[in-house]
Parts: C-alpha cells; sequence; structure tokens
C-alpha cells in the first residue's frame, strides 16, 4: 500500500495555545477587578473606562471568545488533523483565522471600556465588529470542511461531528442575533424589539453556552481523554445517541432564561421541557467520557491532563444537571437575577472550560516540543489551586445567591416586605464577595503557575514546527454494504453537516417564528409610546456604561416583587424598546417601575455619589455624567435608523428632535434649579450634559402604563408631529 | 410579508408538539438501531483518536 507523507503544523497550534493563555489571565485579571468592585466600589476610581458596568462585558467576552475561543482552535488545529490523517487544508486560512480572531478580541478592548456595546449578553461587540467575526468564523469553517474533505480517513470521528456542530451553529446564531441596523459607525439599534429581542437574546446567549462552551469541548474530551488514558471512548455507540440528542435539545432551551417574563406561556413551557430532557443527553457524554478511564483511575492520580480532564468532566455533570433544576419554575424563581446563576456559570467555566483548556496544554505543549513537562508537581500545584479557587468561587456565591433570594421574598406576619430597602440584602451578601474574589484569586495564581510551566515546557524543548506524518491515501471504494447507515454517515461529511443544520433549526424555528409572527402574542398597549430624543439619549447611556449588568427591567408576577417594584412588567411595555433591557441580575434593584417614584433630583445625587442618597451602596459613582455633554450631532441618524427598525416616528421628525431634546432637557434643568440644584458640589447643573438625559430616561421607565402623560406633550414639535407618531 | 403567510397557517401551534414526537420518533429509531449494531461493530472507529501514525507504521511493518 502506497503511503503519503504530509505535515502537522504546529506552529499554528502552539499560536492559539499562546493566546488563549495571554487572553485567559488577561481576562481573569478583569474578573477579579469587578469581583472587587463589588466589595470596594471605589476600587480604581472614578475612570469611566474601568466601570463595573462597561469591565463586566470586557471580561465576559476575554475570557469567553479570548481565552475559551482561542483554547477551542488549539484542540481543533491539533486534533483535526490528525484525526483525518491530513494537515489543515489551507495555511494561508490558518493564519488570517488566527490573526482575524485576535484583530476581533483587540477590537473587543477598545470598544466596551468606551462604552461602545450593543448591551446584549455575550453579544455586546457593535456592527462593524459583527461582520468581522463572520468573515473569520466563515474562514475557520471553510479551512474545517476541507479538511475534512481531503481527509485520509473516511471516518469522521465523533469529536469532528461536534466540531461541525459547534461551527454551523454558532454561525446560525450570531447571523440571526446580529441583524441590527447602524444609527452611526459605531451604534446600531437591533431589528428585534421587546419580548422578541429578549427571545433571540436568549436563543443565542444560551446556545452561546451550549455551541461555544459545550459541543467544541465535548469534541476536545472524546478526542483528548482517549488519548490521555490510551484507551477508546467507553461507548462509540452512546456518542451517537449523545450527539444527535444533545444537538437537536440544546437549541429549545434559551427561554428558560425568560421565567415568569413578559415571554408567551407556551414559549417558557418549551423551555422548560427541553431543559429537563437536556439532562439525559448531557449526563450520557459525562458518563461516556469518565467510563473511559474505567481500570484507569490508578493513572488519574499521577497524570495532571487525567486530573485536569476529569474535575472538568465532573464540573460538566454537576453544571448539566443543575442547568435543568434550575429552569424548573420554582426553582427558577428563586435562582434567577441572584448570584446563585453566576455561581452555576463559573463552576462550568472554571472547571469544565478552564480544566479542559490546561488538560490541552499540559498534553499538546510536551508533544509538540518534543519534550516532558517542565514539572508534573507544579502541574499538580496548579490543579489544587485551581480546584480550591472554584469551591470558594461558587459555593460563596450559591449561598449568598439563595439568602439574598430568600430576603427579597421574606414577609413580617403583617403582610409587609421584611427587608424593603433592596440595599439590606446587598450589605448581607458582601462577605461571599469577598470570598469569592479569594477564590477567583487562588485560580489566577493556580493559571499563572500552569503558564509558566507551560513556557519552561517549551523552553526545554524546541517546537517541531512542521510535524512528519504517513497515511495510506482515501481510497474511494463506493458505497459500505450492510445496512449500517450511521456508519456511511460518517464517512459523508456534507450528508452529515445538512443534518446537524436541519437538527438546530427545527427547535430555533418552531420557537421563535409564533412569537415573531402571531400578535396575540403580544398585547399592544395603547398608551405606550416611542421615547422622546433625549430619552433616547438617555437609554444609549445606560447601554453604554453597562447599567442592565446590574439592573433588570423586568418585574416577575410575584407579590414580592410587586410590593417592592411595582406592577408587573407586560409584554407591550416593551414594543419599542431596541434592545430590549431586561437584563438577568439585580445586582441593583430592578428599574422598570423607577419613573415617577423619586424626584429627578434623587437621580442628579444618585448618580453623582451614590452613597449620598443610600449610604452603604456599592453602585458606583458616575461623576462624568455631569460633566460629559450630549451627543446632539447623532440623533436625526439615530431616529432614522430606529425608524427603519420599526419606531413609528413620523417622517422628517429627525429634523425636529433636536429642537424636541433641548426643550425636554430645559424642563429638566429648569426643575432642579428650581429646587436648589443649579450645582453639585461646585459643577454647574446645565442641560446639554448626560445627567440630563439619563434623568428623564429613568423618569420615563415604566410610566406609560398608567396613560395619564403623553411623553411628547410640552415639546414643541408634539403640535405638528404628536398626531402622527400616534396614528402610526 | 412573511408574517403574512405564518398567519394563514392554521394551528400553527401544533408545529412544536409534532417536533417533539419526531424527535422521539427519532432518538427511539436510532438506539434500537444502535443496539442490533451491536457493540464491536464500533471498535475500530472508536479507536481512530489512538490510530497514531507511530501505530500505523507499525502495523504497516508487522504486515
Amino acid at each position: 500500500m502506497s503511503m503519503d507523507t504530509f505535515h502537522y503544523d504546529n506552529k499554528i497550534v502552539r499560536n492559539f495555545g499562546i493566546a488563549a493563555m495571554t487572553f485567559g489571565i488577561i481576562g481573569f485579571i478583569v474578573g477579579l477587578i469587578i469581583a472587587l468592585k463589588l466589595i470596594f466600589p471605589d476600587f480604581l476610581g472614578f475612570i469611566p473606562e474601568l466601570s463595573y458596568g462597561r469591565l463586566r462585558p470586557l471580561h465576559t467576552n476575554a475570557v469567553i471568545f479570548a481565552f475559551a475561543g482561542n483554547a477551542i482552535f488549539y484542540g481543533v488545529y491539533y486534533s483535526l488533523p490528525r484525526l483525518c490523517k491530513a494537515p489543515m487544508w489551507s495555511p494561508v486560512l490558518s493564519q488570517i483565522h488566527f490573526w482575524g480572531w485576535q484583530l476581533i478580541i483587540l477590537s473587543a478592548v477598545l470598544t466596551l471600556p468606551f462604552g461602545i456595546t450593543t448591551s446584549k449578553e455575550y453579544a455586546e461587540l457593535e456592527w462593524p465588529i459583527d461582520i468581522a467575526i463572520t468573515i473569520i468564523w466563515v474562514v475557520f469553517g471553510v479551512n474545517m470542511i476541507m479538511t475534512i474533505m481531503k481527509r485520509r480517513e473516511k471516518h469522521l470521528y465523533v469529536a469532528i461531528w461536534f466540531y461541525i456542530a459547534t461551527f454551523v451553529t454558532v454561525a446560525v446564531l450570531h447571523l440571526v442575533n446580529s441583524f441590527e441596523v447602524p444609527a452611526t459607525l459605531l451604534k446600531s439599534y437591533p431589528i428585534y424589539a421587546g419580548v422578541q429581542d429578549a427571545l433571540v437574546q436568549w436563543w443565542y446567549g444560551h446556545n452561546a453556552v451550549a455551541f461555544f462552551l459545550t459541543t467544541p469541548f465535548l469534541g476536545i474530551m472524546y478526542y483528548f481523554i482517549p488519548k490521555a488514558a490510551n484507551r477508546p471512548i467507553f461507548s462509540y455507540r452512546l456518542s451517537i445517541v449523545h450527539f444527535w440528542s444533545l444537538i437537536f435539545i440544546y437549541i429549545w432551551a434559551g427561554p428558560h432564561h425568560l421565567l415568569y417574563t413578559s415571554l408567551p406561556g407556551w414559549a417558557q413551557a418549551l423551555g422548560t421541557v427541553f431543559s429537563l430532557m437536556l439532562i439525559a443527553p448531557s449526563w450520557g457524554g459525562m458518563l461516556n467520557g469518565l467510563l473511559t478511564l474505567r481500570g484507569a483511575w490508578d493513572k488519574v492520580r499521577e497524570d495532571p491532563v487525567l486530573k485536569f480532564l476529569v474535575v472538568g468532566v465532573t464540573a460538566y455533570g454537576m453544571v448539566t444537571f443543575e442547568g435543568p433544576m434550575l429552569s424548573i419554575a420554582n426553582v427558577n424563581a428563586i435562582a434567577h437575577y441572584s448570584d446563585y446563576i453566576v455561581g452555576h456559570v463559573h463552576n462550568g467555566a472554571l472547571m469544565w472550560n478552564g480544566g479542559l483548556t490546561f488538560a490541552m496544554l499540559y498534553y499538546i505543549t510536551p508533544k509538540i516540543y518534543k519534550t516532558k513537562l517542565h514539572s508534573v508537581k507544579l502541574a499538580n500545584i496548579h490543579f489544587w489551586f485551581a480546584t480550591l479557587g472554584a469551591i470558594f468561587y461558587v459555593i460563596p456565591m450559591y449561598w449568598g445567591g439563595i439568602t439574598q433570594s430568600l430576603m427579597w421574598k421574606q414577609f413580617t406576619a403583617d403582610g409587609f416586605l421584611q427587608y424593603p430597602n433592596f440595599l439590606e440584602t446587598v450589605v448581607q451578601i458582601i462577605p461571599m464577595y469577598a470570598l469569592r474574589a479569594f477564590g477567583g484569586a487562588l485560580f489566577i495564581v493556580g493559571a499563572i503557575f500552569g503558564v509558566y510551566n507551560i513556557l519552561k515546557t517549551a523552553m526545554n524543548g524546541s517546537l517541531v514546527d512542521q510535524e512528519e506524518a504517513q497515511a495510506p491515501a482515501l481510497v474511494q471504494t463506493g458505497e459500505e454494504s450492510g445496512g449500517h447507515w450511521h456508519r456511511k454517515l460518517e464517512g459523508k461529511p456534507l450528508k452529515f453537516t445538512v443534518l446537524v443544520v436541519i437538527s438546530i433549526l427545527i427547535g430555533g424555528i418552531v420557537e421563535y417564528m409564533p412569537t415573531a409572527l402571531i400578535d396575540s402574542n403580544i398585547p399592544t398597549i395603547e398608551s405606550v409610546k416611542p421615547y422622546t430624543p433625549l430619552e433616547i439619549e438617555g437609554r444609549d447611556i445606560y447601554i453604554a456604561e453597562g447599567c442592565n449588568n446590574c439592573h433588570s427591567q423586568m418585574i416577575r408576577p410575584f407579590r414580592s416583587e410587586t410590593e417592592r417594584y411595582g406592577e408587573y412588567s407586560k409584554a407591550g411595555e416593551f414594543v419599542y424598546d431596541h434592545p430590549h433591557l431586561w437584563g438577568s441580575k439585580r445586582t441593583g434593584p430592578d428599574l422598570h417601575r423607577i419613573g415617577g417614584k423619586y424626584p429627578d433630583s434623587w437621580h442628579l445625587r444618585h448618580m453623582y455619589d451614590p452613597n449620598s442618597t443610600s449610604p452603604g451602596s456599592i453602585m458606583p459613582a458616575y461623576p462624568w455624567m455631569l460633566e460629559k455633554e450630549i451627543d446632539e450631532e447623532s440623533i436625526p441618524n439615530r431616529i432614522n435608523a430606529l425608524r427603519t427598525v420599526g419606531v413609528p416616528y413620523a417622517d422628517g421628525y429627525e429634523k425636529l428632535a433636536i429642537r424636541d431634546l433641548r426643550a425636554q432637557a430645559e424642563q429638566i434643568t429648569n426643575g432642579l434649579r428650581e429646587n436648589g440644584f443649579s450645582s453639585v458640589e461646585g459643577i454647574e447643573i446645565t442641560s446639554d450634559k448626560q445627567i440630563i438625559a439619563m434623568i428623564a430616561y429613568l423618569q420615563r421607565l415604566g410610566v406609560d402604563i398608567s396613560g395619564t402623560k403623553d411623553p411628547f406633550e410640552g415639546l414643541p414639535s408634539n403640535a405638528r408631529m404628536g398626531a402622527n407618531i400616534k396614528e402610526n | 410579508m412573511y408574517k403574512e403567510v405564518l398567519r394563514a397557517m392554521d394551528g400553527v401551534a401544533v408545529f412544536p408538539s409534532i417536533s417533539l414526537i419526531l424527535f422521539f420518533g427519532f432518538f427511539v429509531l436510532l438506539i434500537s438501531y444502535l443496539i442490533k449494531t451491536g457493540k464491536h461493530h464500533w471498535d475500530d472507529v472508536a479507536n481512530l483518536p489512538l490510530d497514531t501514525d507511530e501505530n500505523i507504521n507499525q502495523k504497516l511493518s508487522e504486515s
């Protein structure tokens, strides 16, 4: 039999490894900074670029797309060529993929801290970067699919199926979730509003976890556990069931992020049912990974690669048990909006994604540098720091989350809220925030040991840039005999990919389309009106500052919430919310009915120094809002973009919008002056400052439902344009 | 436009149920198929990650 000789590109593997480690450490440190900010709100001073709301998306983007993203490519670029017995199809595409991805990460660093964000969780990057992500993702996909097409091994091993599912599903998710209309070069509005936007966002958000943080890592598990343990996977048949049921079911589970919200009940119910079903394939996969080690547990005691793999897969098992439990409505009622979810996420992120990544680094580095791991002892120390770090992170979050949530719900014997002041419930769990920061710090110290160990290993050896390999060329033998269709399917990558696409589209289409298309799902409310230009500016500042990271705008229909915040939120109230700002976490109270609750002067003082109105508050101060000017110039463009996405501003309103904005700003400023607030701590309050727009927006929140005031009343355009707006 | 198309469909709400039944049907068929194929049918494919170059060379020299 003739043998082909070819070379695996280890350099690109190494580069992705370096990128994963570098951005991992940076992302972890940003995480630690924001953890510290919840204990010491003034930590790092009052620098807008370093405020909590702007750094939190930087942290999530860094660890998901920069750390885990590069780790996925590290694993794929190592294992895929070896499973296909062929080098990556195009070294040029590999390079474009690598550098393109790093540039996208760089652009995130250059936009998010500067308040350039869409506010949609895990999809915060603005539209030009969205386009870049699409291009680079396609480059990755083409390179991967073509490598598979040019393979020398007929059968696609299960790891490759997971890589294929990752590529196609992330492509679909990213495209659908990123439909937005640009208003300026760095500002866009999604075409979806309110309920639809929330549903698309959490269809995306949930499946980003599924197809960016789960399926590629399952592929990695299916390759690296057998490699490290030197034995085949426990059950190949189980992996077939695991794969198809996981990708089909996962896509449906998104609405469990929106239980008790204004999402139609049937969509919530579907989300719960499919989330519960998800436990079966998840645990099937987890057990398949762990049982591969039967008879080899002695190796786990000595090999740090296996240690990280085993604890990672175990954490995956814990998280995928928790997920379905948290999707049961009455459990969700307690855990949602609390720190429990932050603990749940980090259990998976630190040990499953982090653990598998470090397992790969410890496995691959000695192989491609043809040497031994520098120090097994140090790797073991890293393992214990990582595990203890995760425990110190996760348990306080569980404890704090449940404690705070129960305090939110506690009534006195007389039927009043026992803790009517939200702040009391925050102060109660600050010690838990401190423990969490300690856990995070432990994890980072461990990671630094790990990076040092990897670097030393690399320095001890020398990189085998192009690793020579041999394999017989793939001979096309025609159809295999016998009725084993799945086996045949494993030799047909294109057919396989098409079936994957069908499997993941069914859930998305069936669940989303009816909400988007059937009017009865979103009852309209006559008195709900579009935002005024000043309120749009305030809303965009709210988005830029990342207020939605800590404040929800979605009051669930519980007595404990209606007592605390006011009437529960209705779907029809959000029809002009491009994007929705429901939020997913209440580090501070819900704001949906904040409008009219406090006087303008309260908001002025509170934004300047939260402690002046709420002693002990951990909310950061926003003194720059009193000095930064409103962006009037782009208002017409923003009105136009909002009209394009469906907000019924009358034609020509963009020309009158600035006049309306100024008039409303004057009203608010005059009101403040009349009440003795012409300046705060020596800063004069003028109508062209961001704080005025912010006050306008906050005072508008949740008031439309009462129908007592037309928001455009008293503005210069009202006489001419108001009628048109109403007609639309 | 496309909204009209979906609105015109009668009983669009049964679609989720159909999807669920389809999936369960597929799932049951898949499991029964896999049980029928037998465990050892998949041994060679399961060994793919372990089928390293060294092993291939070794196999070739043995044959």
